[in-house]
């Protein structure tokens, strides 16, 4: 059974201006630590997703997830689309 | 990392086990393969110069260089597990922590092997020696007793993943 959980935490990080080391200190783990969830090399405990949604003030699973996450870019244009047929 | 506050002396060698100083020469995995290679050597000759050396000044000569030249690889072998197993577990996270174990554990099953080999030939070297000497049994328990001591720390380093890239170091 595969025990691969992706995340975006990445990007998220990215997007924000976060680095590393900030967050690791905000959520209490070594800067490599947060190297090695990026990578998908290290799965979180519970407690750890937690506090990193938290920081971001996100939902957990906007960060972490069982299946691949899709682009952002397809979600946006997904998005889009559908207003535009409604409109 | 757990609740408890760090010491000033927790501080310190967390600095001390984390200065991106030491990064360069352990940055790769065959890099680290080596030194474990190296501490493994140094080890072995500075517990065969007391058996080899002739006299307490070649021993003292031949220990004050394998020494410090195993100090330094000691050293540099903490620097390259980011000190899992010198710092308390009070500075460790959750992943440093599950790695701990991990090596810990790997290390203790071959010490057993060691061990179990150990006895073997300790066991061999008793029945069939026509005069049968603590010596060799001593100095192989030794041999076991630095083994079960640094298992730990090599396994721990010649298992090291490389790190991710820095983004802001």
């Amino acid at each position: 059974m595969s025990e691969q959980v992706h995340n975006r935490l990445a990007m998220v990080r990215a997007e924000r201006k976060v680095s590393r080391r900030d967050l690791a200190a905000a959520v209490g783990a070594h800067y490599q630590t947060i190297g090695y969830i990026e990578r998908g090399e290290y799965n979180p405990s519970l407690h750890m997703a937690l506090r990193i949604a938290e920081f971001f003030g996100l939902p957990v699973e906007a960060l972490f997830s069982l299946e691949p996450f899709r682009p952002l870019t397809d979600e946006d244009y997904r998005q889009q689309s559908a207003g535009k047929g409604r409109a | 990392m757990n609740t408890t506050r760090p010491s000033a002396y927790d501080q310190r060698m967390l600095k001390i086990m984390n200065d991106p100083r030491a990064r360069a020469p352990i940055a790769t995995r065959a890099r680290r393969r080596s030194l474990v290679l190296v501490s493994v050597l140094l080890s072995v000759a500075t517990l065969a110069i007391f058996v080899l050396a002739r006299g307490p000044v070649l021993l003292l000569l031949a220990l004050a260089v394998l020494l410090p030249a195993w100090c330094v690889v000691t050293g540099m072998l903490n620097a390259a597990t980011r000190g899992l197993l010198e710092l308390r577990a009070r500075v460790l996270d959750e992943r440093q922590l599950a790695e701990r174990g991990r090596v810990c554990t790997l290390a203790h099953r071959a010490s057993l092997g060691l061990q179990l080999a150990a006895l073997a030939i300790s066991g061999v070297h008793l029945q069939s020696a026509a005069n049968p000497s603590a010596g060799p049994v001593v100095g192989l328990m030794v041999v076991v007793l630095m083994a079960h001591w640094l298992l730990p720390l090599w396994t721990a380093a010649f298992t090291a993943r490389d790190e991710p890239e820095p983004d802001d170091e």
